[in-house]
């Protein structure tokens, strides 16, 4: 019995670590998190508002909870209100470096009045980059 | 000679064309955005990418192209100074300025004045239109010039710097201001800093 669950046991952390797929944080539907960048970085809110009268901006507030310093990959993906992604600069990958424990702010303005959603993709720049889709430039 | 230091030399000189080959790195494409970019002393394309992005977002975040009347601003392209040891086109960074003020919503550009006459010269040429005999002028639509309101201007700045004996700090500077062409003042100013640290025996020309 005692051999069984620790072969079950075995498998489920085995599982577990192989995982690569990016997480969605079920509290910031917005936010999608590599498996990597998933062990150090602590999510503290997710903003959003709007510049310039009527271009949705969109911001995370967030730190690295590891000891060591990180690298952030970072990019924000527009959409307008037929789902298509609008291009522009502000849709670029971008690298922010994260010290232990010092909150960071990333936030940016949507490229077009016609964004009405967005989606923020934090990833660990060693993610194999099919795990991380590509992005638009402008 | 005889037909086997014949053969020999041939197949000597196949094997070593053959590793010469093998050894040429192959041309690849690189795809935006990945991890992988190559990092260069110079100003590269991402470098523009970076600087033009930073402007844009702050322009926008400054609330400076906001206007409350419903009308667009117009801007003109003034003067951006390469003030670096390499010889580059401003445009590259101007265009992608441009095409994402474009898209904002906010800002559109004159191509019809300029410092240095019209960037798009066919604005002028269509006004002799209505001269020709050549030409149907029922068909030729009187122009009535749109007259910018803003200006942007500035200036990229490159400092060398020697550190620890064989690294160099090169720092470039992108400063522009966006002026207020029916006062003359500055309505927004903002400056992006790339700095890049390598091989002292590297060039950033």
């Amino acid at each position: 019995m005692q051999i069984r669950i620790g072969v079950l046991a075995t498998a489920a952390l085995a599982l577990w670590g192989c995982q690569t797929q990016p997480q969605q944080p079920t509290q910031y539907p917005q936010l999608q998190i590599g498996p990597r960048a998933q062990s150090y970085l602590q999510i503290e809110a997710v903003q959003e508002g709007y510049a310039s009268s009527n271009l949705l901006r969109a911001g995370v507030r967030l730190y690295n909870r590891s000891s060591q310093e990180q690298t952030l990959r970072y990019r924000f993906s527009w959409f307008d209100a037929n789902g298509f992604e609008l291009k522009g600069m502000a849709g670029r990958w971008e690298q922010q470096p994260l010290r232990p424990a010092e909150p960071v702010m990333i936030d940016r303005v949507a490229p077009s009045p016609k964004a009405v959603s967005y989606r923020i993709q934090l990833f660990d720049p060693r993610t194999p980059v099919a795990n991380s889709t590509q992005g638009i430039d402008g | 000679m005889s037909p086997r230091n014949t053969l020999i030399k041939a197949l000597a000189l196949t094997t070593v064309l053959g590793l010469a080959a093998g050894c040429t790195p192959q041309t690849r494409l690189l795809p935006q955005g990945g991890v992988d970019q190559p990092v260069t002393m110079g100003l590269s394309g991402s470098d523009f990418a970076q600087a033009a992005s930073d402007a844009v977002q702050s322009m926008l975040t400054s609330g400076a192209v906001d206007r409350t009347d419903g009308k667009k601003n117009i801007m003109v392209v003034s003067t951006v100074l390469n003030d670096t040891m390499q010889r580059i086109d401003t445009d590259q960074l101007v265009k992608k300025i441009r095409v994402d003020l474009l898209r904002s919503g906010k800002v559109l550009t004159t191509t019809a004045i300029g410092l240095n006459g019209a960037e798009d010269k066919m604005t002028q040429a269509y006004a002799e239109l209505s001269q020709s005999r050549k030409v149907d002028r029922s068909t030729v639509v009187r122009q009535r010039l749109a007259a910018p309101n803003m200006s942007l201007s500035g200036k990229i700045i490159q400092r060398n710097n020697r550190v620890d004996g064989n690294k160099q700090l090169v720092e470039y500077y992108f400063q522009l201001t966006l002026t207020d062409l029916s006062n003359g003042l500055a309505i927004w100013e903002d400056e992006t800093p790339i700095r890049k640290l390598g091989s002292a025996k590297g060039t950033s020309w």
